[in-house]
């Protein structure tokens, strides 16, 4: 008996020095995924590409059955914002040809463009601890690790690695520390704080927006969008709605809790930003 | 992607589905305890790949917690009743020993208690559904494996 119990011991103690091994040689920041992890990646991810199709159909039988029950509610709120979308659209056309003039009168080219890239979500992390989503477009498609990603609603995250037909997309609601993006505040007045936005607050459901100047006159409801200052991110993407605003604890600078447009329960199709700024030189830099 | 959730109702719990761990289990309780850690080493090493960015503690886990409750098939006579709640315990000591894990290597931001509320009530419902439907089939299965391999 007792040369039996040590073989176990020793299995299990030399499983745990290779389970840290693993864990420390996957926590590194590695810039490309080797090839057999892009193989794995793509082989799961057709799976899951297949699986989806029948699956979806499903959730959408469950979600009408949840919009029939509150389609008058809504119907009456969407009434009422159509009548002022009509004239923000039309005052968004008028600034947008009154901008374009004026960037060819000045020679100026535009300061940030950017392509989109729509694909399917096909799988999604299944434990709280890892907030990403998987997409169904990859590096074959043109996409590259660090690009934006949005819904229609609004900035959800970027692409943190890439396969060859699949990508992974972390989430902002994810709880790791490299998740910082550079964003601003735009008041209702025009006036444009810049901050940085420093994690995700898992129990009230909101992003920090730190770093803002004290003496910011920032209200709830403002919105708060991506700023191309950070190089990262192009401009001007949807972020979310400013909560609530208070002093930082040292009392140097604003905090905000932003709430994010983006519904993070329902996330079917997205689009992957692909900038295509032009360096001073006027020449083409991805 | 979510074909079900119950954020949809308003409602803030989370459900984590771990239909590998309650197959592994079963491997475990009625054919054989190496296969069954085999088998979490194999589908564990699977999941940490593609759903998670931190290797090994899937695949540690669940064949951790698969081949500590294989021991149970000696104790226990198999009756449906008794593998459910191997089964749930099954999850709860895997969500233990994963909330551990990440909470070493700092990937953990909520409470143990927030933990328990939202989190781990839905867990266990989920998969302890999942255990009855597939109970019966999965053990005549495991059941005649296990025959044809003593007639060998």
């Amino acid at each position: 008996m007792p040369g039996f119990f040590n073989k176990k011991l020793i299995i299990l103690l030399t499983s745990l020095i290779l389970l840290v091994a693993l864990i420390g040689f996957s926590l590194k920041e590695r810039t490309k995924l080797s090839w057999p992890e892009q193989f794995v990646h793509d082989t799961v991810g057709w799976f899951q590409f297949v699986f989806n199709k029948p699956a979806q159909y499903a959730a959408g039988l469950f979600e009408n059955i949840e919009e029939i029950r509150n389609v008058y509610k809504e119907n009456k709120k969407l009434k009422a914002e159509l009548r002022d979308y009509a004239e923000l659209h039309a005052k968004y056309y008028d600034l947008k040809s009154k901008y374009e003039n004026l960037e060819k009168q000045l020679h100026v080219d535009a300061l940030s463009a950017s392509k989109a890239h729509i694909a399917p979500v096909i799988g999604r992390s299944f434990d709280q601890w890892n907030q990403m989503i998987i997409v169904g477009k990859g590096s074959q498609s043109g996409i590259q690790k660090g690009m934006a990603v949005l819904t229609p609603e609004g900035f959800i995250g970027r692409v943190t690695s890439v396969s060859q037909f699949t990508s992974e997309v972390t989430l902002i609601t994810d709880p790791s520390d490299n998740n910082q993006i550079s964003a601003f505040v735009v008041t209702k007045g025009g006036k444009k704080y810049n901050g940085m936005i420093e994690g995700y607050d898992q129990n009230k459901h909101v992003l920090l927006l730190k770093k803002l100047p004290i003496d910011a006159k920032i209200k709830k409801g403002d919105f708060v969008m991506t700023s191309r200052l950070g190089g990262v991110f192009p401009d001007d993407l949807l972020i979310g709605k400013v909560v609530s605003v208070k002093p930082d604890p040292y009392g140097l600078t604003k905090v905000c809790e932003v709430e994010p447009a983006a519904d993070f329960n329902n996330i079917d199709y997205v689009d992957i930003i692909e900038k295509t700024s032009l360096s001073p030189n006027g020449v083409d830099t991805p | 992607m979510q074909v079900f959730s119950p954020a949809w109702f308003g409602l803030h719990f989370v459900s984590v589905p771990h239909f590998v761990l309650m197959g592994t289990i079963m491997v475990g309780l009625f054919y054989d305890r190496t296969q069954a850690v085999w088998y979490g080493l194999f589908f564990g090493f699977l999941i940490d790949l593609i759903y998670t960015n931190v290797w090994g503690v899937y695949a540690f886990c669940i064949s951790l917690t698969a081949y500590v409750l294989s021991y149970l098939a000696r104790v226990f006579h198999l009756y449906l009743i008794i593998v459910f709640f191997i089964g749930l315990a099954g999850v709860v000591l895997l969500e233990l020993e994963v909330y551990g894990i990440y909470g070493l290597i700092g990937k953990i931001t909520m409470g143990f208690s927030d933990y328990l509320e939202w989190r781990l009530m839905p867990t266990l419902v989920v998969n302890g559904v999942f255990l009855l439907i597939i109970f019966y089939p999965f053990r005549r299965l495991l059941l005649r494996m296990a025959l044809e391999q003593t007639d060998e």
